[in-house]
């Protein structure tokens, strides 16, 4: 009998067997998000109507194998999750990079001016976070003609409430540090404080809430072009190729669900990343989030 | 208490003004002409003439502005392009749907993530522990509208047991309701077990025990009530983003709701019912909010001090 008591340090680096597995699927989300158009030879306009709603594993006439089907139109459904994951990938990173940098620039304000700024500035986070972000989305790509720049744009203004929030909380609590009242009293610039004594803090925290916020996108970029208020129709995205195979889901299930189970492959192994994450950088900023 | 009521109603108001005048500003970014935008393409010289005289869009911008939040307030949003009534009589018959998905879908929430919670909690850190986090971990990352279809094709396609669509036989409730409950059944299951594990842990807990009272009774006096409280409020805080999933939840299965009137009327064009929508969504969700902090106060006495 052994008492409770923390792991040993390299048992806390020590990878599980489905950790292992998570992080090579973000590996090769990641992968095939880069260079996915240069593996697969794919043309979202080219249809083949001899080919239309063959089940997985079907081999073709020019002799290539459809390893999840193809659809409505005699497009390889592999071929076009592999083009769509490039999508995935680009707004799903731009997007929580951007609601990042803006919620950092946001809560420091915040943090740093204190009263009125501060009670305002977070009054609009509060507002912002009692609403559900696919809700914001979809209100504002009402009014917006859909492109891969306003759906990046309308994704980070979604989720940049949390950032703002986390980071106001660690600057405030820097800001109390004797470290940052002495440089304030060696008469230090306000730009420098922030720099070298806020900013550094908050990497770590921000880094793993990225990670959530990653997958949260990507959910709600999928959610977008499942409802026609995604990318354009000539860029492939995961969400519109499900949307696509719904009217056939009763003659060719494979078109909507196949995809789905990538998308729950991938959100589910950056969340696990992210627990991976956290656990190598995160000890002692487990509470600021 | 008074204060803290009229703080809240204050911020309820201000946030339900901030998202109208969002949408004011929305539909001058929309491209083309704000008449044309609010009337559609369809629209007649003349149409064009009343409208831009209607929505005041002669007048300076701060006066439109003006004008604009006061129709809103009076829940004159004009008439709906496609159906040619009043966007609000079109909206408001919508809200009955959505509401009820919702109560039901709290419903099911509640009851099944309650007792799983619950459950978690007492055999902490054993199997179930862990095979409930780790099933909620992979619910959180399932597309909600991804699952609805999955469901679809195995509960109405091939099982045949219940309708894909529509809500004429109450049984079409199932599938939608089931669909928007699961990730919120995944997040309140995690909390209602971490606030059980925390009245496990208290003194309280202790004494009882201490005292002989049988843990089925610690369980259901104290250990439910004390933990319930914190979960009922974070339901009611849910209720958004109950809204949320409606809107995809509705549009996969042809609920009649909110969310499928908002994505039809985006899909024509309809600003009038996209903006009445857009308003009556916005005051559910400020509404509840404000019921749900209003209510937690009443509840628990010791809030009410601080």
């Amino acid at each position: 009998m052994t008492a409770t008591t923390l792991p040993s340090p390299k048992a806390m680096l020590r990878l599980a067997p489905t950790e292992m597995l998570a992080l090579a699927f973000v590996a090769l989300f990641v992968v095939v998000g880069v260079a996915g158009p240069y593996l697969v030879d794919f043309n979202p306009a080219a249809t083949d109507t001899a080919a239309r709603l063959k089940p997985p594993f079907t081999t073709l006439a020019n002799g290539s194998i459809a390893w999840l089907g193809t659809d409505a139109v005699g497009r390889d459904v592999a071929r076009q999750v592999i083009y769509g994951a490039r999508v995935s990938l680009v707004v799903g990173f731009t997007s929580a990079a951007v609601a990042t940098a803006f919620g950092i620039v946001i809560g420091v304000w915040a943090g740093w001016a204190g009263r009125r700024t501060e009670q305002f500035l977070m009054r609009i986070v509060d507002i912002q976070l009692a609403f559900p972000s696919i809700l914001i989305a979809v209100f504002l790509a009402a009014f917006i003609q859909p492109s891969l720049l306003s759906v990046i744009l309308i994704l980070a203004v979604t989720r940049w409430a949390v950032v703002a929030r986390v980071a106001r909380a660690i600057t405030a609590r820097t800001l109390a540090k004797s470290y940052v009242e002495a440089a304030i009293i060696s008469g230090e610039s306000t730009w420098r404080i922030v720099r070298d004594c806020i900013l550094p803090n908050l990497w770590i925290p921000l880094l793993i809430l990225m990670s959530a916020e990653l997958s949260l996108i990507i959910l709600a970029e999928a959610s977008l072009g499942f409802l026609g208020l995604g990318t354009p129709i000539d860029v492939p995205s995961w969400g519109r190729i499900i949307a696509s195979g719904r009217n056939y889901l009763a003659n060719a299930w494979w078109i909507a669900t196949l995809p789905g189970l990538v998308i729950v492959i991938v959100v589910v192994s950056i969340g696990v990343a992210g627990e991976v994450l956290r656990r190598r950088l995160g000890r002692g900023v487990s509470a600021a989030l | 208490m008074i204060a803290f009521i009229g703080t809240r109603l204050f911020n309820a108001f201000a946030t339900l003004v901030a998202a109208v005048i969002a949408t004011f500003i929305m539909i001058r970014i929309a491209p083309g002409d704000p008449v044309l935008v609010l009337l559609g393409d369809l629209a007649t010289p003349d149409q064009i003439a009343a409208g831009r005289i209607q929505y005041g869009l002669d007048r300076p911008i701060y006066e439109q502005l003006l004008i604009y939040v006061g129709k809103a307030f009076t829940l004159d949003f004009g008439n709906s392009v496609i159906q040619g009534r009043p966007a609000i009589d079109i909206v408001a018959q919508r809200m009955l749907a959505t509401l009820t998905l919702g109560a039901v879908t709290f419903a099911l929430v509640i009851a099944v993530a309650v007792p799983l919670g619950l459950a978690a909690a007492l055999w902490r850190d054993r199997w179930f522990d862990r095979a409930t986090s780790s099933t909620s971990l992979v619910v959180l990352g399932i597309p909600d509208f991804w699952l609805g279809l999955v469901f679809i094709l195995i509960f109405a396609r091939w099982l045949q047991i219940l309708p894909s669509s529509g809500w004429s036989s109450p049984s079409a409730i199932v599938l939608p309701a089931i669909t928007l409950a699961l990730p919120l059944i995944a997040v309140n299951m995690r909390l209602m077990r971490n606030e059980a594990i925390g009245v496990l842990n208290a003194n309280m807990v202790k004494i009882l025990r201490a005292k002989g009272v049988p843990t089925g009774r610690i369980v259901s006096h104290h250990v439910l009530r004390n933990a319930l409280l914190p979960v009922l409020t974070v339901g009611g805080v849910q209720f958004g983003h109950l809204l949320g999933g409606a809107v995809i939840v509705e549009t996969v299965f042809g609920w009649p709701g909110l969310g499928r009137e908002l994505i039809t009327a985006i899909s024509y064009r309809d600003y009038a019912v996209v903006q009445t929508c857009i308003f009556v969504m916005t005051f559910l969700v400020v509404a509840v909010n404000f019921a749900v902090d209003f209510g937690y106060r009443l509840v628990d006495p010791r809030l009410r001090r601080s």
